[in-house]
């Protein structure tokens, strides 16, 4: 891999937008099974689950939809005993659902990431070099990730990209929170020192 | 394992940015197949207690559909929920119903007087939605707006919304796509993620729909609790002026209505030596019914639902209408032979019509039938199927003779003909398992599977005995 200089800053990250909450209304309707309803929450949180599932398995894998898919069909059959007045936001308990069937996928299949090759620019890199050094950055992000037990990657991209708490992550991957918390610092630590030869990480 | 253990203690360690780890997006259409896929996992829907659709219903096939869609297919129709309830509206909506909702169609025209509905609506023409406070247009999207208070009586629904938009509130929002709200001259856009708040002769936005229901709750609450007209905002005062002429007039009209009622009551007491005169449905029409509404250029009737294995109604339903659970194989069977009776007759119309195989309509069915039969002798001759429309409620009115059965007679005439018969032809069939008085009961009740139709359109004049 090329080096290029250039920081990966680590202090307040961007976080993945969190899907605007949708109203009582229609959760309460997702929950008395209304598919029309639904609809309305899948085209909220659709981006979200392919994010996470596209960077577990990388964004190529052949059954992307397919999980992504399964997620929201899982989610529409377990609607009924979600509680919206608990602990769980809904799109904390939707990640879950994605997580652990990105997980089985893994140990099932063993997938192998499928290095990001396309990956668009983002607006605010408005010229071609910094098009480029992001993409290249992504690409690093990707390998780096690629390389993380899954567990690990699941707690990171929980916890980096989609602004969960350690008890939330402890939830979704069914572990004690100490457990999640040493996840994600590994998780953390291998991808700055995967990073730190070519990148400038701090 | 070192990396599971759990003495560690993650002190300072700090997040990473991964915003430049790239993504893949939802591809299009994702959300329609993951609906598809868990449409196709549900099961059945309940049959409902009661269905009003003149429009496509949601049984319709698809072919009927697209058929429908080619040819602009009016659809008019009404439904009054009385439970959660799933209506197709035209070709290109879909509603479902909240209990006590109620809506009437015509086309991509929809009047809400009152209740919760969520709408989904597939992209293409205006498609509006009339409320007692406002009105909301759309060109696909999928939205819900909710009414409270007043409940718009007229079917004209810009007089009808003068004097309702003082003391009724309507809440709209947004899920997706976009949506024009408007009253008067008041107007905004919203976009998904947004609500509205109709009212007062006003238009004010209320932020997420998560927000704007809290507020619209609270204020739908206050509101209950209020004299509408009292207080009513100051600015509104000259509306409210006219409001209170308007039911003037009406209190007017009601007292001159309530002499001539009770005028006709007695004489009718007189004639029945006392007999108390009979409360009857609004679709047990006689002759004169028929002659009003053949004036108006309007065709009613209750016609069993259409389903070729019949109807079989269940214990609830049994209990409700009164009947024992040996009567639900009598019901069924009945359903069934009115099925054939209604189909013997739509069905080679609908194949005149569309010039297709027998096999082709009966994909289509006997509901999608009606209105391709309707929408094609519209289309191919407006005023003959007008004049054919009222000719229809002229013979049940007993102005014109009934055809005879090689007589020449306008499809529409003839599918009306055969549609406004056939209860009578239904609850005769009952009577001779249940006795009369029985079958006319289970005939009007609200409880069995049926088909409550009014189709607006024929021409409207002043009824006179016709060759």
């Amino acid at each position: 891999m090329m080096a290029v200089a250039m920081t990966v800053p680590s202090a307040a990250p961007q976080k993945a937008a969190v899907p605007q909450a949708l109203d009582a209304d229609v959760l309460a309707r997702c929950r008395a099974q209304d598919p029309m309803a639904f609809r309305a929450f899948v085209v909220r949180h659709e981006r979200m689950v392919f994010a996470l599932l596209s960077r577990m398995l990388g964004s190529g894998a052949p059954d992307l939809e397919d999980l992504a898919q399964e997620t929201f069909v899982r989610a529409f059959r377990a609607f009924p005993r979600f509680d919206p007045s608990g602990t769980a936001k809904v799109s904390t308990w939707l990640l879950t659902i994605a997580t652990r069937l990105a997980l089985d996928a893994r140990k099932r299949r063993r997938l192998e990431a499928v290095p990001i090759e396309d990956a668009e620019a983002r607006p605010a890199d408005s010229t071609p070099e910094l098009r480029t050094e992001r993409r290249q950055l992504g690409d690093a992000l990707a390998e780096a990730a690629a390389s993380l037990p899954d567990e690990q990657r699941a707690a990171l991209l929980l916890a980096d990209v989609h602004g969960l708490s350690t008890a939330e992550i402890a939830s979704a991957l069914e572990v004690p929170e100490n457990t999640a918390k040493t996840r994600l610092f590994r998780a953390r630590e291998k991808m700055r020192a995967a990073l730190r030869d070519e990148w400038r990480t701090p | 394992m070192s990396d599971e253990r759990e003495d560690f203690e993650p002190g300072a360690e700090q997040p990473l940015d991964l915003s430049a780890f790239e993504a893949a997006a939802p591809p299009p259409g994702f959300a329609d197949r993951v609906v598809a896929k868990v449409r196709a996992e549900q099961r059945p829907a309940p049959k409902r207690t009661r269905w009003v659709a003149a429009g496509a219903g949601i049984a319709a096939a698809a072919a009927a559909l697209v058929l429908l869609r080619a040819r602009g297919a009016p659809s008019i129709g009404e439904t009054v929920a009385e439970e959660r309830t799933d209506v197709a509206i035209g070709t290109r909506a879909k509603a479902v119903l909240e209990p006590g909702a109620k809506v009437q169609w015509h086309g991509d025209d929809v009047v809400q007087s009152r209740g919760d509905v969520f709408y989904r609506v597939e992209p293409g023409a205006t498609f509006r939605v009339h409320t007692p406070a406002g009105e909301v247009d759309v060109r696909g999207t999928c939205f819900a707006v909710k009414v409270r208070g007043e409940e718009m009586q007229k079917r004209d629904v810009k007089a009808g919304a003068i004097g309702a938009a003082i003391s009724t509130l309507a809440f709209v929002a947004v899920y997706e796509g976009k949506v024009g709200v408007s009253y008067a001259n008041d107007s905004l856009v919203l976009s998904a993620g947004e609500s509205a708040k109709l009212g007062g002769g006003k238009v004010e936005r209320s932020g997420t729909p998560a927000e704007g229901e809290r507020a619209f709750a609270s204020a739908a609450e206050q509101s209950a609790d209020d004299v509408p007209l009292a207080k009513a905002n100051e600015n509104l005062a000259a509306q409210v002026s006219e409001y209170k002429k308007r039911l003037e007039l009406v209190a007017t009209k009601k007292s001159e209505l309530e002499a001539e009622l009770a005028k006709a009551e007695a004489k009718l007491a007189g004639a029945q030596d006392g007999a108390v005169p009979r409360t009857r449905s609004e679709y047990d029409l006689d002759q004169s019914d028929w002659a009003e509404l053949a004036k108006q250029g309007q065709v009613k009737f209750r016609v069993p639902c259409l389903m070729k294995g019949g109807w079989t109604p269940n214990a609830s339903q049994l209990d409700k209408l009164g009947l024992a659970p040996g009567d639900a194989q009598t019901m069924k069977e009945a359903y069934e032979r009115s099925y054939q009776r209604v189909w013997k007759e739509i069905r080679p119309m609908c194949q005149t019509a569309l010039g297709s195989s027998a096999d082709a309509v009966d994909k289509i069915g006997p509901q999608s039938c009606m209105h391709l039969v309707y929408d094609i002798a519209s289309t191919t001759d407006p005023e003959a199927a007008a004049e054919a429309h009222t000719a229809a409620a002229e013979i049940r009115a007993g102005l014109r003779p009934m055809p005879g059965p090689n007589e020449r007679v306008h499809p529409v005439t003839k599918m009306f003909l055969v549609l406004t018969g056939e209860l009578p032809q239904f609850e005769a069939d009952l009577a001779k398992s249940l006795g009369p008085e029985e079958a006319h009961r289970i005939a009007f009740s609200d409880t069995i599977c049926r088909s409550d139709d009014r189709w607006g359109g024929g021409k409207k004049r002043e009824p006179e005995k016709r060759p």
